[in-house]
């Protein structure tokens, strides 16, 4: 993207990251003051990246960034992708459950052991991986 | 190779090695903290974090160190002039289930007696203090000193401000083991070289296990991959961090506006490649329980999920401490899921035994050596 245009021709204030409000000046004193030199990086310390779209717009612009402001030979670490792939609504995920196997619970229910209980936990995936 | 020697070498970037990098390079000491990754987190437990800063629910073992730790994430804010994004808005554990609420008001009572200030809430009331909840919530221990920040922030901060302050930093430098000569510690053998040191702390948490292994202690850990998801931004309408008790939850909103939804749901991980991958059961379970505690966000997309790989003990303690028959190793990990919290105070303590020489008694119930003999087994074995 933005072969035409370098983006140290655009002012400090332009938007990089719609879904975050991340800005051109942000994202260069990100890349200025921290060791972050990959897109991933940026987007931790950023929030570029982290909204709606998760990076789609933003994360090939920030990749530029890194290019000409730190010198970064094109074609920088890609983001990382973190599922899911599109927003999927909290209620759809709940319900949708019945496709998938199952771990039999979470790890750790802390809140209700007493002092002095033995833990008493297996691995919640050994089941599954014994079958 | 050898890279330049230090004092001490912190081995694993996460919150309580930057804390304790951050506290050691304040007291003078020449300190160089080395993390397999970058600056924003390793893949490991600070990011598999939910962010959650609670003092209930610990075991009693536990509340002393969770009330002296628990107030650095305001006065080690101002210090640093960082924004840990810290909210201090109260955490409250509900039930529905009557046969719940006798344990949990022994649970709230033993806590007080702790001088833990937490209170049970009833009914009504409780669904006057966190509007939202359904009303077959029966009842939950409210306590107001609890609350949640933002692990990423809070560790980058921490790490930038042991910089600041004199301490090495080698991001992307892994440590591939221990050295040690006549039962004290030498050398870490890193990727980048050999670094000479006196002592080691290390807080590589659930990489803690393989490490130690190299210098013939046996750590008695599990790695649990756990993963988290976070929903996009609405408007504000949590205070409150919630858990629910027997089930697999705890949930916040973050300044950002987003829900973050974690409560110890199993994912995959490798801890040789440091690879992750979700386990769409654990999302669809864990989005089922969201929706049951907390119903008007049923409608919130989820947008990102992901896994960090965690240490747990086998009691479900951390160890914290110098090891027996090892000179200059110092152990600070295998937190079991509730670290986070008080990461900070641990830093501090651990800065303070290499100040002082003695462990902190805050510390003494998480020494190794509460698993007897056997840990050292190797040890012994090897000499």
């Amino acid at each position: 993207m933005c072969n035409t245009t370098s983006a140290t021709t655009f002012e400090e204030d332009v938007i990089i990251c719609r879904c975050e409000g991340v800005t051109l000046g942000q994202i260069r004193q990100c890349v200025k003051s921290s060791s972050a030199r990959t897109v991933n990086e940026i987007k931790k310390l950023t929030r570029s990246g982290m909204g709606m779209c998760q990076g789609r717009t933003c994360a090939g612009t920030v990749a530029l960034i890194l290019e000409k402001d730190a010198h970064i030979p094109p074609g920088v670490e890609p983001s990382h992708a973190r599922p899911p792939v599109r927003p999927v609504l909290l209620q759809d995920l709940a319900a949708g459950s019945n496709d998938f196997r199952e771990p039999a619970g979470p790890v750790s229910v802390i809140m209700l052991r007493k002092p002095g209980d033995d833990p008493g936990r297996t691995h919640p995936l050994e089941n599954e991986q014994n079958r | 190779m050898a890279m330049k020697p230090a004092e001490v070498v912190v081995v694993g970037g996460g919150i309580v090695g930057s804390s304790a990098a951050y506290f050691l390079a304040k007291s003078g000491v020449d300190v160089v903290l080395i993390d397999s990754r970058g600056a924003t987190g390793s893949g490991g437990a600070s990011q598999a974090c939910a962010g959650g800063v609670r003092h209930q629910g610990r075991v009693p073992a536990e509340m002393p160190l969770a009330l002296y730790a628990i107030p650095f994430w305001k006065t080690l804010a101002e210090e640093l002039e960082a924004d840990f994004q810290y909210r201090q808005d109260g955490m409250t554990i509900v039930t529905d289930e009557e046969s719940f609420v006798a344990p949990l008001e022994e649970r709230v009572a033993r806590e007080r007696s702790l001088g833990l200030n937490i209170r049970m809430v009833y009914g009504e009331d409780l669904r006057n203090l966190v509007p939202g909840l359904p009303s077959r919530m029966l009842a939950g221990s409210y306590c107001p000193l609890d609350g949640h920040a933002d692990p990423l922030r809070t560790v980058h901060a921490l790490a930038s401000a042991a910089g600041r302050l004199g301490a090495r930093i080698e991001w992307g430098c892994p440590a591939f083991s221990l050295e040690q000569e006549k039962g004290r510690i030498v050398a870490v053998k890193t990727a980048r070289g050999d670094i000479s040191c006196n002592s080691v702390v290390l807080s590589a948490g659930a990489w803690s296990k393989a490490l130690a292994a190299s210098a013939q202690v046996i750590l008695p850990f599990h790695p649990f991959p756990l993963q988290m998801m976070v929903t996009k931004r609405c408007a504000h309408a949590l205070d409150q961090v919630l858990g629910w008790m027997g089930h697999g939850i705890s949930l916040k909103q973050v300044p950002s506006g987003g829900f973050v939804i974690g409560g110890g749901w199993p994912g995959h991980g490798n801890l040789v490649t440091g690879s992750t991958a979700l386990m769409p059961g654990s999302m669809a379970k864990s989005a089922r329980t969201t929706v049951e505690l907390f119903p008007s966000i049923s409608k919130l997309p989820v947008i990102r999920a992901w896994v960090g790989i965690e240490a747990f003990s086998v009691d479900e303690m951390q160890v914290t401490g110098p090891v027996p028959g090892v000179d200059g190793l110092f152990i600070a990990a295998g937190f079991s899921g509730h670290g986070f919290a008080i990461g900070l105070g641990v830093g501090a303590l651990i800065a303070d035994f290499f100040k002082t020489g003695s462990l902190s008694e805050l510390l003494l119930p998480f020494t190794l050596d509460r698993f007897g003999p056997d840990v050292l087994k190797g040890q012994s074995d090897a000499a």
